[in-house]
């Protein structure tokens, strides 16, 4: 008797003659979420079977199914070889103490001696037989139980349905590079994008000494989480000591955030054309920090001119964002109290709505476009 | 890159002698002492030798040794199961390590009224405001023996006979996690009540420490189950890690008096690097422990010293975490440190560290002081 996984997509049903090309994608997304362990997927009528999964992988694999974007529910399912007796036995297993069933036979096996509906009568009387608590509701049940008979002498039954992330397959809308600071929002920013379908890319600004390695390794760990979600994650992060070493002796102080996160974008967009990444996406909510203003976004965003930004969060609260990081499971890492980059030259009083010609006459006394270009020759590429 | 470590306040390496103890009790004499066939006998038979031997070697005569998994633990249980007045009041030093301080706000959350007695530069209670603190209320008083960030040492001794002359009555418990090996460390004279040591700190593996319990002191289990330990303290015994741990400190206290040269030597070689810095404060004197050397820039970060010397492979301590959450400012506070407190450098010897090493450090923390001063944002 072995386990196997049943796999169903979600909104790629709606798609029309672009269909296969969301499927393609999504099978390769599986096949990748899945690296490492021992499988053999099948496409079967509008699902997937997950088959021949070693008992001390089973675990894992429904783990990493549920993150794959795309994949609306999965069932764990028991397949053993066709024969009534099993059959009986097998489904009686899987229903409850009392209350009201039904069993639901599918029979592509078409040389089979019964027909789906005597094979259902075949169970359920098996079942009644065996539990006289138990009732048959055909239209309300309490329980659904699913037969599947297939041709090639097998069959498989299942009962429950475990939502999977749901959303669109990672890829299929293209590539994005998001800004990762390793607070509670940019992970989640990224997720959102990640859902509806872009392959996430991340750049990390550091600034060893000022930050800690703990800084940056928590940052690997929200990728780490990004990356099961989408199958890899490639992480750049670029040391930005040396550029906040400058702004932080030449620009004054209150403008010093709004200059950096223009420094920042600048970064982003590079790194996201270099990486063929068609847009940017930041995890900015409107009116949460002094940099987070219609005007300090204006202001940030000006440096950006051949890529759309992406803000999935920006009308989102602090509340409904954490608990969509509690769901991913971000929050705890996002949490841990290590600075970054940000908050490690923070002036007292930062510029609350810059004026765009004030701060671009403030970093004029910087040679950005050098610094960028070393910023960009030492980024560390790390594959997750 | 060759890694020079000087955080063995924090930890310490296990050497091949205490890995071999580890892996003989745990590959060959893995018996549970608790069980009933002969060669389980010569474990429990090793594991009261073994009792024996530290309670020799501590000077424990008026009390007994509980082998448990950590120092936090062994405060706990000390703080939480000892019994103690109801109503009344529990007194610690201001500079407490967080599994003391913590645990007694825990009692105070309970309904004990808590008293946090203030300390001087280097962490020692003041004595007369200790004294001041006392009173016929007072129920417990915990003040550790030496000072994890600064290595200043309490008078415990001192102590206790002060407490117990306002008060008889009262329990005196002391956290001696940086003293074991370090100082002197003579149960029958310090007069404590309870008193907590831990292995990794010494040479010994994570997961194994000490409570000395005085006699006369009741104690209630803070772990339940099947009775080991007296009853006190119920799990299989660390059969291994009570071994190494015995053996380690039987070799630390014959070692102390040659470490502690050693450790003034290697002080005093970083103290003369680093004489001409104006804006740096020397925290550790000449009282403190030997083992533990700190002190503070004004203008560069604590952290960001620490970060900067990791690059070259030295690994140092330091106190506060990060200027930003300020969840570990208490004892910089406590201690008085001023605008010194976000600059903490905690260097701290064991016994295989070097003299050239030191002399590497030193030459490194002028350095680096010397280039990051100057952007560091204060």
């Amino acid at each position: 008797m072995e386990k196997i996984l049943v796999l169903r997509f979600g909104e790629i049903y709606l798609k029309g003659k672009n269909r296969f090309s969301f499927e393609k994608q999504l099978l390769d997304n599986i096949k990748t979420s899945l690296r490492g362990l021992h499988f053999e997927l099948k496409r079967m009528h509008g699902r997937y079977l997950l088959e021949s999964i070693p008992a001390e992988e089973l675990g894992d694999a429904e783990r990493r199914v549920k993150k794959v974007f795309g994949l609306h529910s999965y069932s764990e399912a028991i397949k053993i070889p066709t024969a009534l007796e099993s059959l009986k036995e097998v489904s009686i297993s899987l229903l409850p103490e009392s209350g009201s069933f039904r069993f639901t036979v599918n029979r592509a096996d078409k040389k089979y001696y019964l027909n789906s509906q005597q094979i259902s009568m075949e169970l359920g009387g098996a079942a009644l037989r065996h539990n006289p608590k138990l009732k048959v509701d055909l239209f309300h049940p309490d329980k659904e139980i699913f037969v599947d008979l297939r041709e090639e002498g097998y069959s498989f039954l299942f009962a429950d349905k475990v939502p999977c992330a749901g959303g669109m397959p990672v890829g299929s809308s293209g590539k994005g590079m998001v800004l990762l600071s390793g607070g509670i929002d940019s992970p989640v920013a990224a997720y959102r994008m990640a859902k509806r379908g872009l392959k996430m890319y991340g750049v990390h600004f550091h600034s060893f000494p000022f930050t800690s390695p703990m800084a940056k390794q928590k940052v690997i760990d929200l990728a780490k989480i990004l990356s099961e979600c989408q199958g890899g994650f490639e992480l750049n992060v670029v040391s930005f000591t040396e550029i906040q070493k400058q702004i932080h002796e030449k620009c004054p102080e209150e403008y010093m955030i709004t200059i950096m996160r223009r420094i920042m974008m600048r970064i982003a967009e590079r790194l996201a054309k270099d990486r063929g990444c068609g847009s940017i996406t930041t995890g900015e909510s409107l009116a949460q920090v002094a940099s987070q203003t219609q005007e300090s976004i204006l202001v940030t965003n000006e440096t950006v001119e051949t890529l759309p930004v992406f803000r999935p969060l920006i009308g989102m609260d602090k509340e409904e964002i954490i608990s969509t990081a509690r769901e991913i499971g971000t929050f705890d890492i996002s949490i841990k109290p290590y600075e970054d980059c940000c908050t490690v030259f923070l002036p007292k009083y930062p510029v609350i709505k810059p004026k765009p010609e004030l701060i671009r006459e403030a970093e004029a006394a910087l040679d950005y476009e050098t610094l960028i270009e070393e910023a960009l020759q030492g980024v560390e590429i790390i594959k997750l | 890159m060759k890694i020079r470590y000087f955080d063995n306040a924090a930890t310490t390496r296990v050497d091949d002698e205490i890995s071999e103890i580890i892996r003989k009790y745990n590959g060959e004499l893995y018996f549970n002492a608790s069980a009933n066939y002969s060669e389980a006998v010569k474990i429990h038979n090793l594991l009261e030798g073994a009792r024996q031997k530290v309670s020799d070697l501590l000077k424990g005569y008026e009390g007994k040794l509980y082998f448990l998994s950590s120092g936090s633990e062994g405060d706990n249980q000390a703080i939480i199961c000892a019994k103690k007045r109801r109503n009344g009041n529990i007194v610690i030093s201001a500079a407490e390590h967080p599994a003391v301080y913590n645990t007694a706000m825990s009692l105070k959350n309970a309904g004990y009224e808590l008293r946090l007695c203030p300390v001087d530069m280097t962490g020692r209670v003041q004595e007369e405001a200790f004294a001041a603190m006392i009173d016929e209320n007072t129920t417990l008083v915990s003040v550790m023996h030496v000072n994890n960030e600064t290595g200043g040492v309490n008078d415990i001794a001192k102590l206790v006979k002060i407490a117990k002359k306002i008060n008889p009555h009262l329990l005196f418990h002391s956290d001696g996690v940086q003293a074991l090996g370090k100082v002197p460390v003579n149960l029958a004279e310090l007069g404590v009540d309870l008193y907590t040591f831990s292995g990794h700190k010494i040479g010994a593996p994570k997961g194994i420490a000490g409570l000395y319990v005085k006699k006369g002191v009741y104690l209630s289990p803070l772990i339940y189950g099947g009775g080991q330990e007296g009853g006190l303290r119920s799990s299989t015994e660390n059969i291994s890690g009570i071994m190494a741990f015995t053996r380690a400190i039987e070799r630390a206290t014959s070692e102390r008096e040659d470490n502690l040269k050693k450790f003034r030597s290697f002080a005093d070689i970083i103290k003369g690097k680093l004489a001409s810095i104006e804006d740096l404060r020397m925290i550790s004197d000449d009282a403190c422990a030997g083992h533990i050397l700190t002190f503070a820039f004004r203008t560069v970060r604590g952290e960001v010293m620490q970060h900067a010397l990791s690059q070259d492979g030295f690994l140092v301590g330091t106190g506060s975490a990060c200027s930003s959450t300020r969840a570990h400012d208490r004892v910089p506070k406590a201690l008085g440190l001023g605008v010194y407190a976000d600059g903490l450098i905690r260097v701290s010897f064991g016994r295989e560290n070097t003299e050239e090493e030191t002399v590497a450090l030193a030459d490194a923390l002028y350095r680096y002081y010397k280039e990051l001063r100057i952007t560091d944002g204060v």
